[in-house]
């Protein structure tokens, strides 16, 4: 069939690779919609992160030429810092915090609000509310809370006929204080993972157990709490990520003090890197919090939560 | 029965307790905005004996609160618009363009997220000066942008890749491009995930500190986040009028919470969870 | 009025091989149905026509003009899917119309236009409506109407009814007939249904495994399969195969030996001497001989009744004798039970032999 031949090389002929692949505008479209997201992203995120490992050996005040090479002289330097040594202490305190305490109080306030209800739905809003707010203004407030000439401490502390106590300015326990602003401001979220994953549960399986005679405890423990194994797991994944992340709350609560007992790695960055002008010092904090968050991210990852992609 | 009922008590005076732990301070902080100093003194969390109106009629009339809440929604409009757009287009490619590679793209801006904030703030600081973006909208903007769009993709790239797949065919047979398909169709049909983004992008903006920290010097471009700070700063002890001032700026976040709690939710924890 | 023509045509992804090599020519104005079930390419080949899938070998031409390179908006073909693929957010009305929209014709036309597919598809009052407030019948009538209003050369069909429930289905099944008998445009339709098939086309095209098996009338596929899969896609209940065997006898005739019956086969027999699979549908088997309603030469042999199954006006009983048990398809009128021996009668003219290795059917009286 000479005919079928022509006409099936006629129909090669005419397609250019080009407009193969530009049926219905493919390519002008794409040439128009991906660029200045992925631009924007390299330029902005992963360039920065690049030249902060790349500043991270130099000492620079960000003016002038950068000439003073100093190898790993800024690490050393911050892994030999005692407010660095509190900093990262006072990571592992809000870690354990987050984990001992804010989760469970997170899971027991989600188990009794997850079911769909009228006097549910005003107390979760309640409880999420903290989370909505700008970490300055949860800070300011508890400021005042915890302001030993005026708020809640005060309070007590003329009750009982004590001496003005600014527990914020107490090496001891300013850090402790920053703690309970944590719990208050973050356990709603968790709350939240918690009673989608709750709503999540099929009813079935608790109603099986209830028929196999579970008490109401048992079904907790040994059905729903189980089954929503996978929110738990992705809930301490965002306290530890949180915690090492922490920043805009150490402001106005206590600026890092006293005596740089406070701090959490950014407002360590923050207060002996931006502030300073040291970007070689501050970019090495930097690159060891990456390091940090992306061991972290990955390890966890592949312990536990493998299974779920 | 009886142990039934019990329970129920139980519970409801744990979620009370509770509940009492997380509105005290606001609570505090919003009437302690009436009261007196010694007032304030004596009597911090219960209502004024002696409303004062003064103190929130002085930040009211505050021009710098006023200024600030206006460079917040500025920065918070554009950071939302740009999000939004780029984002969605972004994923379009994604997800009914899928070009050679498309999948290493994504992983690309996936990887993202995991980027702490804090490690590129230096170099980012002198990015933006070398731009010559201190002491300007954009300067908080584009990277607010930048920082959000890894979310805004994967968010909306799920949602696109569960549209039918036949409404897609059935444009192109209509005769609908692949740019006209995205803005006539797609866009139309994606209010829902527009929503859940679009939250999460304008709360994170609305809120943010670290960055217009470093990026803006003139206090007439603060946002109401270091505006806030600056006024603290001033009024140190003043507490009732510091109060006042917060209690004023939690506003906003407070009408915008009760408005789109649906999407609020969502998009905090949602947006959260598939990260 | 178009003709779509294939010439050649496959379609490869990378690691699979669709398409394999398909020649068709769809006459203009013919109801052409693509039959065959799931995975056997008849989607793929109607997505070629639309343009939605590319060519990877050999071209289509509608009218006569190669359009492997045009647009689907280019080649004047309209398309109703399987899920009516409605646009969520726009009214009946602008769904009709979108199409007409994005070819910028004046509003006018448009509106005149879509009034009149709406009118003959009785959908004028629910114009305003969205299509989640329309019932699945309604749905399907717009998906219609959208095609409709492009007055295209081609329609297209990608398994319309397979998401509607069986009443529904046969009243939408006589309006598609209708309407195509009405506009007598060419039309290719896509479906898994044998009985949509059956009912609609003019031609029907079975596929299989990306080739075309057999391509008639629906009669013609129905009463002369030309191969096994065919013989055994079509119909329902599903033919019986049992093993035969063939011999020849001295005086140069066929005999079939199955189930411990001899019969003689006539003249058209082709195949070969040996092994051969014998197909025989349930309902050419008869209790009766009165029942049989032709002349044809009856065989009859005697079977057990394995079970028993009422289906309706018909009921379907499993029936072995030997080793071999095969399904027959009776009136409900019987009293039968399990466990029965009883008489039975083939229609001989109805047998079907195919060749064990390549399938093809080998015999067939012709009457």
């Amino acid at each position: 069939m000479p005919q079928d031949t022509t006409s099936l090389s006629q129909g090669k002929a005419q397609t250019s690779w080009f407009s193969r692949n530009n049926q219905g505008g493919r390519l002008w479209t794409l040439l128009l919609f991906l660029p200045p997201a992925l631009c924007l992203f390299t330029l902005f995120v992963v360039v920065p992160l690049f030249e902060a490992s790349f500043f991270s050996f130099y000492r620079w005040n960000g003016i002038g030429e950068l000439n003073n090479y100093l190898g790993l002289q800024n690490y050393s330097k911050v892994i030999g810092h005692s407010a660095f040594h509190t900093a990262i202490g006072n990571t592992l305190k809000i870690v354990a915090v987050s984990l001992l305490i804010q989760l469970p109080l997170a899971l027991s306030v989600a188990l009794c609000v997850y079911k769909q209800s009228w006097a549910n739905t005003v107390f979760r809003l309640i409880f999420f509310l903290p989370y909505i707010l700008a970490e300055v203004v949860a800070g300011l407030i508890w400021k005042f809370i915890y302001d030993g000439n005026y708020g809640v401490v005060n309070m007590f502390t003329e009750f009982f006929g004590l001496e003005n106590y600014f527990i914020l300015g107490d090496k001891q326990w300013a850090f402790a204080a920053i703690l309970i602003v944590i719990i208050w401001k973050y356990f709603g979220f968790h709350m939240m993972i918690f009673i989608a994953a709750l709503q999540g549960v099929p009813n079935d399986l608790v109603e099986a157990a209830k028929i196999d005679g579970a008490t109401r405890l048992q079904t907790t423990f040994l059905i729903k709490i189980p089954l929503i194994k996978h929110a738990i797991i992705l809930s301490m994944f965002f306290s530890i990520l949180g915690a090492l992340q922490l920043f805009d709350l150490i402001i106005p609560l206590t600026n890092g003090g006293p005596s740089h007992s406070s701090h959490s790695i950014v407002s360590y960055l923050y207060t002996f890197g931006i502030s300073r002008m040291r970007i070689g010092f501050g970019s090495a904090i930097g690159v060891l919090l990456f390091i940090a968050c992306v061991v972290f991210a990955f390890t966890y990852q592949n312990a536990f939560m493998k299974d779920k992609k | 029965m009886k142990k039934r009922f019990m329970n129920d008590w139980v519970k409801i005076c744990y979620l009370m307790l509770i509940a009492g732990f997380v509105l005290v301070p606001l609570l505090a902080a919003v009437l302690g905005g009436f009261k007196s100093l010694g007032e304030l003194q004596s009597n911090p969390i219960g209502l004024p004996n002696n409303w004062e109106f003064e103190h929130y009629g002085a930040v009211l009339n505050n021009p710098f609160l006023w200024n600030s809440m206006k460079n917040s929604f500025v920065i918070s409009s554009m950071t939302l618009i740009l999000t939004l757009l780029g984002g969605a287009m972004t994923a379009f490619t994604f997800s009914h363009i899928r070009f050679v590679g498309h999948r290493y793209v994504y992983s690309y801006f996936l990887l993202g997220m995991m980027f702490p904030f804090a490690t590129g703030i230096l170099p980012l600081f002198i990015k933006i000066r070398d731009l010559g973006l201190l002491d300007s909208f954009y300067g908080v903007v584009i990277p607010q942008v930048a920082f959000g769009l890894a979310m805004a993709i994967l968010l909306f790239k799920t949602f696109f890749e569960q549209l039918p797949a036949e409404l897609f065919d059935a444009a192109r047979v209509d005769g609908c491009g692949y740019a006209r398909f995205f803005f006539e169709i797609v866009i139309p049909l994606s209010t829902p995930i527009l929503a859940t983004v679009g939250v999460f992008v304008l709360v994170t903006s609305w809120n943010n500190y670290l960055l217009p920290l470093v990026v803006l010097n003139n206090s007439d471009l603060y946002p109401w986040t270091l505006g806030i700070m600056q006024y603290q700063g001033e009024f140190a002890v003043e507490w009732n009028k510091v109060l006042a001032y917060v209690s004023i700026t939690v506003l906003p976040a407070l009408a915008f919470f009760i408005v789109a709690q649906k999407y609020i939710v969502a998009g905090l924890t949602g947006g959260a969870v598939k990260g | 009025m178009a003709t779509v023509e294939f010439k050649q045509v496959h379609k490869t992804y990378p690691g699979a091989h669709i398409v394999k090599g398909i020649d068709l020519k769809i006459e203009s104005g013919e109801f052409l149905v693509l039959l065959g079930p799931s995975g056997c390419g008849k989607s793929t080949t109607l997505r070629m026509i639309a343009g939605l899938e590319d060519i990877s070998e050999g071209c289509i031409e509608i009218d006569q003009q190669v359009v492997n390179d045009l647009e689907p908006k280019e080649r004047n073909i309209a398309m109703v899917f399987q899920s009516y693929a409605l646009y969520p957010h726009l009214s009946v009305y602008k769904n009709i119309g979108f199409g007409l929209r994005l070819a910028k014709v004046d509003k006018q036309i448009i509106d005149s236009k879509v009034r009149d597919v709406a009118e003959l598809l009785e959908l004028t009052p629910l114009l305003d409506r969205k299509p989640k407030d329309l019932s699945g019948g309604q749905r399907q009538r717009v998906a219609m109407g959208r095609a409709m209003v492009r007055t295209p050369n081609v329609f297209l069909f990608d398994e319309p009814l397979s998401n509607l429930d069986a009443k529904l289905r046969h009243t939408m099944r006589a309006e598609i007939r209708q309407l195509h008998d009405q506009l007598k445009k060419t039309t290719v339709y896509v479906t898994h249904d044998q009985v949509e098939a059956m009912t609609l086309a003019d031609r029907v095209v079975i596929m299989h495994e990306g080739h075309i098996a057999q391509i008639g009338k629906p009669r013609d596929v129905f009463l002369h399969p030309q191969s096994k899969f065919v013989a055994g896609f079509i119909g329902s209940p599903t033919m019986n195969f049992l093993k035969g065997d063939v011999r020849i006898d001295d005086s140069s005739n066929y005999w079939l030996n199955f189930a411990g019956n001899d019969v003689q086969l006539d003249q058209s027999y082709s195949g070969n001497v040996g092994e051969v699979d014998l197909g025989i549908r349930p309902s050419d088997i008869y209790l009766s001989p009165k029942t049989c309603s032709h002349n044809n030469p009856l065989h009859e042999f005697e079977a057990n009744i394995d079970s028993y199954e009422l289906l309706g006006a018909t009921a379907l009983i499993v029936v072995s004798r030997g080793e071999q048990s095969f399904k027959v398809e009776v009136s409900a009128n019987y009293a039968l039970e399990s466990g029965q021996a009883m008489t039975l009668h083939i229609d001989l003219s109805q047998l079907h032999i195919f060749d064990t290795q390549s399938g093809a059917a080998v015999y067939r009286v012709i009457n």
